[in-house]
């Protein structure tokens, strides 16, 4: 649909992020399920979902994050060896699920259906993708249907880093790099990790040609000058890059726990894992080697109410809700799009609507199914708007109103809150720290034999994994604080380490072998990234 | 989806008052056991799939029955339904709620072997740093070296240390807006309730009895909180940035928009504010939804109290 015969755009982003979790010195890791799951519950069904509707001649745009560490992790090899193992264990489990159920009515449908997922996903992963995501997704946007955005190389918190701007540029330029190697082509655009955004980033931005990233509402509405539009247009930062806003009144409409779409009655229940129902001695092939429970991804009951009472989930009836949930924002969109575009002044108004990938499908299981039909729906059933990328938008409208968001995030508070807090607050001086440090070797080091530039290099990959605001945010939440806290220290600890080696010249060759296996991110990392200016 | 309102309450009704919860689910799946934990068979029907998912309650029997632990969804469902969903999870998410039915934790990193040791206590380097928490809290952490805390120290009658913090005026310079007793060995601080979008800086002065003072080197760096609320300032311009050339040289030539009414202007903020949607239940990425809080009573709370009152401060 060419632009001018619509009153204005929806811009769906998916932000796709894991931290870079990788253990090869364990055979079986609970903390590398994140992913497993994800590339089941998320990743796979999106890219069924994206290219069928390819496949069909849809014409729908979604920009995507693919968040550098969740690239590397689906790039590796071990790692994608390991869950393709841990496939065929789910489809021995659905089968001895089958047999389980075969004189129960109400369960054996589910189980047969589970059967059929679970082939499927292993047909799709090892046959038609060949254990290779990054190039699907890649190939769809060759296709002209995802534009493809980076982010920070370990999804580190910028405004907490910015009195270290060589850190900062670090982060972004890595992410570039590492972009440009997996995915052939520069990112256009950037999803600042956490949305976190500070006066003067977008300098480091406009270095990498990004041209465009994403804020929550208030970077937009408490921006100075005030803009004209509110969120319904991006505006430019001093140096370029434009800041899109997040629309508020989507994002309710399917992240709102009390009205949001996901807790409709008839979704499937995320907490009802048969890795927590059924009994532990026959789960315990499928659950933790310490016998400790957890989700298998086989789940038979829908949500239900607001009770503990459940009922079976049906797929046909969740499938159903799914259409009728797209249609709905659908709806909701052409109205809303409707009465912007008759006060924007001819000005044609763009909703953007971000949100977790990990969301759609591992949340929110009947995710893919509403995206599928949602991109269906819009090309075909209404003509008030049409589905565009920033990029695409940008292209289109190249004028916009210059402006400078507050720093902000899409953080609990909007700030800098989840990232600093007394759960947290000590990470920092050591954070810091090392990345004074870093940019200390970078400048005494301009150029180092090849020993000392494997270490300087892997110095540079230990403090981008310290730095991922992942760790900080499950410190903040109470939930795997252990791993969190030592996944920050050990990075840290290796850094020191080897700056210590550095400065010192002595390198202990067979260590820094060893921890350039385990923390193999960034391969193609410089050091000299971090050199001062 | 489950509410964790709901379950908080499900969880305060007496044993009578959810039995007959229980009895719908066991008609609903049937023939559920008792003790599916227990039984060291496989589970036979899906109505042996009996769940642990009711309310406080389950949570407390699947700590305690074998297999309990800490579920590690917890980060992921934090991320998208926010921190109260994981405190109310029907399996414990949160390291608190795994306490009880704690089993021996598998190796938590790789660490271990190495021998990295810990982490320094201190670097010694005389630094003084402020962050921007939020638009009413600064966040200062400091690190001395011994021999700088006691030269500063030295000479000094009941010495005492104070953080003076100063606000940038109008005209760039700086002028003390507090000074605050605090204790030196805290290491960190908040100071709350400042002006937001206002630049901030501190220095550490030990003081004593007789009025002296000593400034501890360093001061910290120059920090700007964010401003809240929409700005003051009007100032339509405009730049046409073509797609296909770098940026750079386009931004100087910036033009002025065309007319547009501020009556306009006010309803796309308005229609662009979270506020509309205020007083609902939210779920959210990165652990909440809904952007800025609309007073900083309705902002998290820490151990340290970023929002309350972390440290003494004085006039």
């Amino acid at each position: 649909m060419p632009a001018q015969d619509v009153l204005g755009y929806l811009s769906i982003h998916l932000h796709a992020h894991l931290p870079f979790v990788r253990h090869p010195e364990h055979e079986e890791f609970l903390e590398e399920d994140w992913l497993y799951e994800a590339v089941s519950e998320t990743y796979l069904p999106l890219l069924k979902v994206f290219d069928q509707a390819t496949d069909d001649n849809i014409p729908f745009r979604i920009s995507l994050t693919m968040s550098p560490p969740l690239v590397a992790m689906l790039r590796d090899d071990l790692l994608m060896q390991r869950y393709a193992r841990r496939l065929d264990k789910l489809c021995e489990l659905t089968d001895k699920e089958v047999h389980r159920t075969r004189n129960d009515p109400t369960f054996h449908g589910l189980a047969l259906h589970y059967q059929r997922e679970f082939r499927e996903l292993r047909a799709l992963f090892n046959d038609r993708y060949h254990r290779d995501l990054v190039a699907a997704f890649g190939r769809l946007e060759d296709a002209g249907r995802l534009e493809l955005v980076t982010c920070g190389a370990t999804h580190g918190f910028l405004p907490l880093m910015q009195m270290y701007p060589e850190a900062v540029r670090a982060q972004i330029a890595v992410a570039v790099s590492h972009h440009r190697r997996h995915f052939g082509r520069d990112p256009k655009g950037i999803w600042l990790p956490e949305c976190g955004y500070y006066p003067g980033v977008d300098a480091f931005l406009a270095e990498q040609d990004i041209r465009f990233f994403f804020v929550d509402t208030h970077g937009i509405t408490d921006a100075t000058p005030r803009p004209r539009y509110g969120v319904y247009a991006p505006i430019y930062t001093g140096s370029g890059p434009a800041a899109f806003g997040r629309d508020a009144e989507s994002s309710m409409q399917v992240w709102s726990a009390e009205h949001g779409y996901p807790g409709d009655p008839d979704y499937r229940e995320f907490y009802r894992d048969i890795g927590w129902d059924l009994d532990h001695e026959y789960m315990r092939p499928y659950i933790q080697p310490t016998g400790q429970r957890k989700n298998v991804g086989i789940k038979y009951f829908r949500i239900t109410g607001k009770t503990a009472h459940k009922e079976p989930y049906d797929p046909q009836r969740a499938r159903e809700r799914a259409a009728s949930h797209a249609g709905n924002f659908m709806f909701n969109r052409e109205r809303q799009i409707e009465h912007l575009a008759g006060r924007m002044g001819g000005v044609r108004p763009i909703v953007v609507s971000p949100y977790d990938a990990e969301l759609y499908g591992h949340w929110w299981h009947e995710g893919p199914t509403f995206i599928d039909f949602l991109i269906r729906k819009v090309a075909y059933d209404q003509r008030i708007f049409r589905l565009a990328t920033p990029g695409e938008y940008l292209r289109e409208n190249p004028e916009q109103q210059l402006a400078t968001p507050p720093l902000c995030s899409w953080g609990a508070g909007g700030y800098a809150g989840v990232w600093l807090d007394g759960s947290n607050d000590w990470i920092y001086r050591h954070l810091h720290k090392a990345a004074e440090r870093m940019i200390a070797l970078a400048r005494d080091f301009p150029e180092a034999d090849p020993l000392r530039r494997r270490a300087l290099d892997q110095a540079a990959r230990e403090l981008l994994l310290a730095q991922s605001s992942d760790w900080a945010f499950i410190m903040k939440t109470g939930t795997m604080v252990e791993y969190a806290i030592r996944r920050t220290k050990d990075h840290l600890l290796r850094f020191g380490r080897l700056h210590d080696q550095i400065r010192s010249g002595g390198v202990d060759e067979g260590w820094l072998s060893m921890v350039e296996s385990r923390d193999n991110i960034f391969p193609e990392i410089d050091y000299r990234v971090y050199r001062p200016v | 989806m489950a509410d964790p309102k709901r379950k908080k309450k499900a969880a305060k009704k007496s044993a009578s008052a959810e039995r007959p919860v229980a009895r719908a689910t066991m008609k609903t799946a049937s023939k559920a056991p008792r003790k599916v934990a227990a039984s060291a068979k496989p589970a036979r029907g899906s109505a042996k799939a009996k769940p642990a998912a009711k309310g406080k309650g389950a949570a407390r029997k699947a700590k305690a029955g074998p297999g309990a632990g800490l579920d590690p969804e917890g980060p992921f469902v934090a991320r998208v339904r926010g921190e109260e969903a994981v405190r109310h999870a029907p399996h414990p998410m949160t390291e608190a709620a795994a306490e009880q039915g704690r089993q021996p934790a598998p190796p938590a990193a790789a660490g271990g072997d190495e021998g990295l040791g810990e982490l320094p206590w201190g670097y010694g380097d005389d630094v003084l740093l402020a962050l921007p928490r939020d638009p009413h809290t600064l966040f200062l952490y400091w690190d001395h070296a011994r021999e700088t805390v006691a030269q500063a120290f030295a000479g000094l009658e009941g010495g005492r240390a104070q953080l003076w913090l100063f606000v940038r005026n109008a005209e760039g310079a700086y002028d003390r807006l507090r000074a605050l007793d605090f204790a030196l060995e805290s290491r960190s601080f908040y100071v709350h309730d400042l002006e937001p979008g206002r630049v901030y800086r501190v220095e550490i002065h030990v003081v004593d009895r007789g009025g002296r003072e000593r400034l501890l080197p360093n001061p910290s760096n120059e920090v700007q909180l964010p401003p809240l609320g929409p700005s003051p300032f009007v100032d339509d311009r405009f730049a046409r940035i073509p797609w296909d050339l770098p940026l750079g040289r386009w931004l100087r030539e910036f033009f002025p928009g065309g007319p547009f009414s501020e009556e306009a202007r006010a309803l796309l903020a308005r229609l662009s504010d979270w506020s509309r949607f205020s007083g609902r239940t939210w779920g959210g990425s990165a652990g909440g939804m809904g952007g800025r809080p609309f007073s900083p009573s309705e902002g998290p709370s820490s151990p340290s109290s970023p929002w309350g009152r972390g440290g003494k401060e004085g006039a």
